[in-house]
């Protein structure tokens, strides 16, 4: 009897998950933990950072059986095989590997944006145009380390467009082995936006040119804001078919919002649907980022990579949208403040508030946060395009 | 490498592309619509049996210019600034009528700029 019941608990440590634990889980959890606190306690975009943490903490835990990394890393992929021996986060993963997420954020982005200030002023294109400097710039670092192949470095660019839905959009067609850092490095970034920009900003301009007035905005009417989406949509896909998810939705969204006769598909894009995508997104995403992965070899130098190669692209997004801000102050003539050009790098709208603040200690008197909202919103576009050329030439 | 370079430049030209097109349809449409709207201006403005425009600018007589305006909607700015003047003056309505509203140049004291900044830069 006693030795029964002694067999029975030994049975019962033996397959609970203490027993299946190797040195790798400890280290996924601890970078689970970490991750954790950095988005409760320093409130490092806790809205995606928290699913993304605790996504990669369940899927590290062992015998949970919520993500199979096994049926992911097969080539062509095994539908039925996914939908029958799937746990609940290979289903939600679904969603990822077949580019549904992203879109759908945009859908809410869209809804949320006004492109006013853009239309307003549309020169601000070209600021949001070359902050993707900062993408193609990064793609030619990343092969010229050696270390990733094309589609890879091609993911790994798209870190500059610092756009985290556009970036898991193309990691998930380019590399999505790599789908877990490259999300985290994007995210993380997109957060350390106040840290990373402002010495670029200020080293590159002097305080003459941070201090420049910029004139009123004109008021855009509503025709105009509805004819926006529809001519863009047009227009990008027309030219870049590949851009169509990320455009098409980010589009549709802003039109349910300035046609104005679809207020509760407006109201459910921009809250309840972005908000429920966001935690499937979130939780898959740090699902992918499992311990089979760490012990792959390389994986590790891999990793290290794309941080750095993510603040490099980010640097060089933020150094290129503030040049072409002095380039296009010396041809107007002084009209434009060069440090709204480092809203080019998407971000919306924490790089638009770093332009109204640098801008602000420059001259108190001054407020760019509305024309430095019209690169902001560029890069978005800019960067959705960006995405598009590289699957076109990469995928 | 040569490959390497070639997608960096071709993406680079063809996101320039994109966005120089979308600034000349932004250009054309709205340039359109404006000048539409100033034609629709000009004929109403003929017909306009008023004797004279007045300086400043009267509630009722603007309902009426931001229905035939496209591009303004004071009607909007003048509900917002009654508005504001209601919570300012906690008053619930009764008696306080908004007869003009004028834009006059910048005279705010530099110490209510100072606290309006830091006001700003503690919500963002």
């Amino acid at each position: 009897m006693w030795n029964e019941f002694i067999n029975a608990l030994k049975n019962l440590a033996l397959e609970s998950g203490f027993a299946s634990m190797t040195p790798l889980h400890f280290i996924m959890i601890a970078i689970a933990l970490v991750f954790i606190y950095l988005a409760i306690g320093k409130k490092y975009e806790p809205l995606l950072l928290l699913p993304i943490s605790f996504g990669m903490l369940l899927a590290n835990l062992p015998l949970g059986g919520l993500m199979h990394p096994e049926l992911w890393d097969v080539q062509p992929l095994d539908f039925g095989r996914i939908l029958h021996e799937g746990g609940l986060l290979d289903m939600l993963y679904l969603g990822v590997k077949l580019g549904i997420y992203p879109p759908l954020i945009f859908l809410g982005i869209g809804a949320m944006t006004d492109f006013g200030p853009l239309i307003a002023n549309p020169k601000s294109f070209l600021l949001g145009a070359a902050a993707q400097f900062g993408i193609f710039g990064t793609y030619i670092g990343a092969m010229a380390l050696g270390v990733f192949t094309e589609k890879q470095a091609g993911a790994i660019a798209i870190i500059g467009g610092a756009d985290g839905p556009t970036a898991i959009w193309l990691t998930s067609k380019l590399a999505p082995e790599l789908l877990g850092p490259i999300a985290l490095a994007a995210y993380s970034y997109m957060a350390l936006v106040p840290i990373i920009q402002p010495p670029i900003m200020k080293a590159l301009t002097t305080k003459k040119e941070r201090e420049i007035v910029m004139e009123q905005l004109r008021p855009v009417s509503k025709l105009e804001k509805i004819l926006f989406p529809i001519i863009v949509s047009l227009l990008v896909i027309f030219i870049l078919p590949p851009a169509a998810p990320l455009v098409g939705m980010l589009m549709l969204g802003n039109l349910f919002r300035e046609s104005g006769v679809v207020g509760r598909l407006n109201e459910t894009a921009q809250n309840a649907l972005i908000n429920i995508v966001t935690i499937f997104l979130g939780l898959t995403v740090g699902a992918t980022a499992s311990a089979d992965k760490l012990s792959q070899p390389g994986f590790g130098a891999q990793a290290l990579s794309i941080i750095l190669l993510g603040l490099v692209a980010f640097s060089v997004g933020t150094a290129s949208g503030v040049l072409f801000g002095k380039l296009m102050n010396w041809a107007t003539g002084g009209k434009i403040n060069p440090l709204i050009g480092s809203a080019g790098v998407s971000a919306v709208p924490m790089a638009a508030r770093v332009s109204q603040v640098v801008g602000q200690k420059a001259n108190p008197q001054n407020y760019l946060l509305m024309h430095a909202m019209g690169p902001n919103v560029a890069g978005v576009i800019g960067s959705a395009v960006a995405a598009g050329v590289l699957l076109s030439m990469l995928g | 490498m040569e490959k390497t370079l070639l997608v960096a430049l071709v993406g680079m030209v063809v996101v320039f592309i994109v966005l120089i097109l979308i600034i000349i349809c932004i250009r054309l449409y709205s340039g359109a619509i404006g000048f539409i709207g100033k034609r629709r201006n000009g004929n109403e403005k003929k017909n306009e049996t008023a004797p004279e425009p007045q300086q400043n600018i009267s509630l009722s007589d603007n309902t009426t210019n931001a229905a035939n305006d496209a591009t303004v909607d004071n009607t909007e700015l003048i509900a917002v600034i009654t508005a504001a003047i209601m919570a300012c003056m906690q008053d619930t309505g009764t008696g306080l009528r908004v007869r003009s509203i004028r834009r006059i140049g910048h005279t705010t004291p530099i110490w209510n700029v100072a606290g309006r900044n830091e006001q700003i830069l503690s919500k963002i």
